[in-house]
């Protein structure tokens, strides 16, 4: 957070800002002209006013005076009407620019691999789409127009001021190197200020976070006096850090006001007496006091806009290293389509590791997968056993393409995956997970997934062949009950029910299984394993097998240790083998046999 | 006037939501009794059933055991057997829902809280640090401590060889803005935090899940230097940890399903003689090669 008061305005980053800008260049442009227009209008007015009063006050022409009111009427209707375009469109403009940075920033998101979020935590993430695309959104919106409209508003105001008289206007700007200074010395001290500010804030928030998060310490250890001060403390240096900066802003505006005082002091003085001598008229007097007034707001914008352009500076920059890391799966330039699917699943001597950086050339580095291979035939199933760590997991990340592999292939009906549109290779893979995702929305949601091609009809045939529908249907609302937060209200067993049935919907010709280790009761149980048996039916089956009847039936067993596949084979081959899977039959599921 | 009531309208909103905060009330009550004589370390438990809040089963049912002041016990059983909640009713995280849990005879509820929590270190399973100095973390368990005693702490949790290592030694801040520890480093750090304060009663809830067997063994050697003086509370996993522990309470379902020591559960042949049985397997499944 401290970084960005170093930083000035750099312009590599502004012109990438800026390039948000450009589908609604048209709009920008419009607003653009809106804006000058209206900064010219502003400093027009006292130049009418003081031909007015020059020409038709003095020699009494009362139709000339009317003809100015309604001119001048015009004028201001006119400059509100701009004022109302200016802020609209350029907000506008702002926010379609955010909208669509937001999209990206989503999109560039949702395309990293796995492998991303490994690595990067979901705070930030969230900061990155919510708060620091905010931050920009006062730049995009506002803040260039705004810049443009208050410089030329300068450039006007001085114009007008030149052209009326020339002394007079070196005498009303006369005071402006020191209100120059003055801007510069506040800026100065309450960026400084600014800076302590959010760092008491930083400092508050994550002490309080601390606290809270490690409330059970703090009380098991006795120490809530001791926090207590500490608290008090830290609150107290916010106060202090927030009081100064109110400071300097109760100091800067009076003085600010003060200094265009004196600017219109000098003007009525001088003015005053070179009217009195005939050397200036009365509307021009009028018009100056007017200028002075307008002058000095737009010089105050822009020191203001300045400020916001730097914080915004910090947040684009935090944007775009994000939107510049790019971790996502490479796409084949020209990917095989996958319409129709056998299921014949082949793993090739893979080699794999979760470090991006291994040398695939060398054997002896940290992989998690070494030179694994096997096969599966369309319709068969394959249960993948072994102790915790020995890869099974990894073995499905990888047929689903949440990774890549370093070395080898993975081939779904003899086209290796990385050739596959990603698409088409996940629509025919079904995925029942150990964790059953639910979001907060209806059963029927949760199922379809919010599909509409998911008919009602289709939900409740799959809900009847798993087994599922009884439950669901004495669900208060049935198929529209209200998942609540994740579904904490439904038992494991009815979570790992409506992940069945949701797959089953989509009926995918692939099935692959991360069995659930908790147990269920008995009955559920009974449930749970028909519903397994209605969808590995005619389907290729991969499972990370937990239960003893998954295994038992599986066409094939493979067992993995330390990344590797040890043995396989089918139940019987590999008991009499007396070899690893023995092992970890005793271990794993010799139990279940006795309570079954 | 308009932006003036919107701001009212929202501050009134904060003030709900403030004063919601205010009203809760403490729902750990402590008492103006005052103790005889100081903490021991005696705990029993009488029967007690807790229930967490918004469950219907309770998460212990009918738990009652002794453990005399200076010994050592051990809960073992499944993840979700309610082995947590029973250690965390010792220092009143949590209060017995009914039965009674006595220490050195004395209902806990007639013992002022902060007494109580002077004489506990407690090691918690999820470990948390703060993100201060490794010396601040470990004196937490007692303000003010001499350096001699932190390294004393350290070295007893296994700990000191590691932090002498760092280049900023006990000055090392932990978290974002220094090093990240290791799981078992911040384990350990917790455990030294707990051992500083000299406690009568020292709570390990899953502490060593993430030490290897080896540093698992020193600590516990560690430990066992102080028998007699402490009352010493293991929950764990592995069999290693809680094989030498004077008494083993299992727990499923919030029951306790077996007591004993290591040697009479084996013979029982229940549910720690197959935990047993199967750490043995695993064990050999690890050294296959």
């Amino acid at each position: 957070m401290s970084d960005e008061s170093n930083k000035g305005i750099d312009g590599r980053l502004l012109k990438r800002i800026i390039t948000f800008l450009l589908p609604y260049k048209k709009w920008v442009a419009v607003a653009s002209v809106s804006v000058i227009v209206a900064a010219f209008l502003g400093p027009l007015l006292p130049k009418l006013v003081q031909i007015t009063i020059d020409r038709d006050v003095v020699s009494g022409d009362i139709e000339g005076l009317q003809k100015m009111i309604v001119l001048l009427v015009i004028l201001l209707v006119a400059e509100g009407l701009l004022s109302f375009v200016n802020t609209y469109l350029t907000q506008w403009i702002g926010q379609q620019a955010i909208y669509d940075l937001r999209k990206r920033l989503y999109r560039h998101i949702q395309s990293q691999s796995l492998r991303f979020f490994d690595s990067t935590p979901v705070g930030r993430l969230i900061t990155r789409v919510t708060s620091d695309v905010e931050s920009l959104s006062q730049v995009l919106s506002a803040g260039v127009v705004t810049i443009l409209g208050d410089l030329f508003k300068i450039i006007f105001i001085a114009w007008f001021m030149f052209s009326l008289n020339w002394r007079l206007a070196l005498v009303s700007l006369s005071v402006l190197p020191f209100l120059m200074w003055a801007t510069f010395w506040f800026k100065n001290r309450v960026r400084v200020a600014y800076r302590d500010t959010r760092k008491q804030v930083a400092r508050l928030n994550s002490f309080l976070q601390e606290h809270v998060t490690g409330m059970k310490i703090v009380q098991l250890f006795g120490r809530e006096a001791e926090e207590k001060e500490r608290f008090e403390a830290i609150n107290d240096d916010h106060q202090q850090a927030h009081i100064k900066t109110i400071f300097y802003f109760a100091l800067f505006f009076p003085l600010a006001d003060l200094v265009s005082s004196v600017a219109l002091g000098l003007v009525i003085w001088t003015g005053g007496l070179n009217a009195m001598s005939g050397t200036l008229t009365l509307g021009v007097l009028i018009a100056f006091i007017q200028y002075v007034r307008q002058f000095f707001e737009p010089i105050r914008n822009l020191s203001d806009q300045f400020n916001t352009l730097q914080s915004a500076m910090a947040g684009a920059e935090r944007i775009f290293d994000l939107l510049d890391k790019d971790d996502s799966i490479p796409q084949s330039d020209h990917p095989v389509e996958l319409s129709d699917v056998q299921g014949r699943i082949e793993f090739k001597n893979v080699w794999f590791s979760y470090d991006k950086d291994v040398d695939p050339a060398d054997d002896d580095a940290k992989w998690i997968l070494r030179d694994v291979s096997f096969v599966i035939e369309p319709g068969q199933s394959l249960a993948i056993v072994g102790a915790t760590g020995a890869g099974k997991t990894t073995i499905i990340s990888l047929l689903l393409r949440f990774y890549d592999v370093q070395r080898g292939q993975i081939l779904v009906d003899g086209i290796s995956i990385s050739e596959v549109r990603m698409a088409d290779l996940r629509s025919h893979i079904g995925l029942v997970l150990q964790d059953v995702f639910l979001f907060s929305g209806t059963v029927r949601e949760n199922i379809s997934l919010r599909n509409p091609d998911v008919s009602d009809e289709k939900i409740s045939q799959a809900a009847r062949l798993t087994g599922a529908a009884p439950f669901i249907e004495n669900l208060a609302g049935g198929y529209d009950y209200q998942v609540k937060e994740r579904g904490i209200s439904l038992s494991h067993g009815q979570r790992q029910l409506l992940s069945f049935v949701r797959t089953l919907v989509y009926d995918p010709k692939i099935l692959v299984l991360d069995e659930a280790t908790s147990s269920v009761d008995t009955e559920t149980e009974e449930v749970i394993q028909t519903a397994m048996e209605t969808l590995m039916e005619g389907r290729t089956t991969v499972a990370i097998a937990h239960r003893l009847s998954t295994i038992q039936h599986a066409d094939k067993i493979l067992v993995m240790h330390r990344g590797m596949v040890r043995e396989s084979g089918t139940h019987q081959q590999l008991i009499a083998q007396e070899g690893l899977y023995r092992k970890l039959y005793e271990l794993q599921y010799r139990d279940q046999e006795v309570a079954a | 006037m308009g932006f003036v009531i919107t701001m009212v309208q929202r501050a009134a909103a904060s003030m709900t939501r403030l004063n919601d905060i205010f009203d809760a009330t403490p729902s750990i009550l402590t008492t103006d009794k005052e103790l005889a004589s100081p903490i021991k370390g005696e705990i029993t438990f009488d029967a007690v059933r807790f229930t967490h809040e918004n469950n219907d089963k309770p998460a212990l049912e009918n738990v009652s055991f002794t453990v005399p002041a200076g010994t050592t016990f051990a809960i073992v059983g499944r993840t979700g057997a309610g082995k947590t909640t029973l250690v965390e009713l010792i220092p009143r995280l949590l209060d017995v829902e009914s039965g009674r849990l006595l220490i050195d005879g004395i209902n806990i509820k007639d013992i002022p809280v902060g007494e109580l929590r002077r004489a506990i270190g407690y090691v918690p399973q999820d470990v948390f640090l703060f993100s201060e100095t490794l010396a601040e973390n470990i004196s937490f368990g007692q303000l003010g401590a001499p350096v001699e005693k932190i390294e004393q702490a350290a070295l007893e949790a296994d700990i000191l060889a590691n932090i002498e290592s760092f280049e900023k030694g006990f000055e090392t801040f932990v978290g974002e803005r220094g090093i990240t520890l290791s799981g078992g480093q911040k384990q350990r750090t917790s455990i030294a935090r707990a051992l500083i304060r000299e406690p009568k009663i020292l709570i390990l809830d899953d502490a060593l899940s993430a030490v290897d067997v080896e540093t698992e063994r020193t600590i516990l050697g560690h430990l066992k230097s102080h028998f007699g003086k402490r009352t010493i509370g293991i929950v764990s996993h592995r069999i290693s940890a809680v094989q030498d522990a004077d008494l083993i309470i299992v727990l499923d379902d919030g029951k306790v399903i077996e007591q004993g020591n290591h040697a009479s559960l084996l013979e029982e042949g229940g549910f720690y003689a197959s935990l047993f049985t199967k750490q043995q397997l695993e064990k050999e499944l690890e050294d296959i090669e």
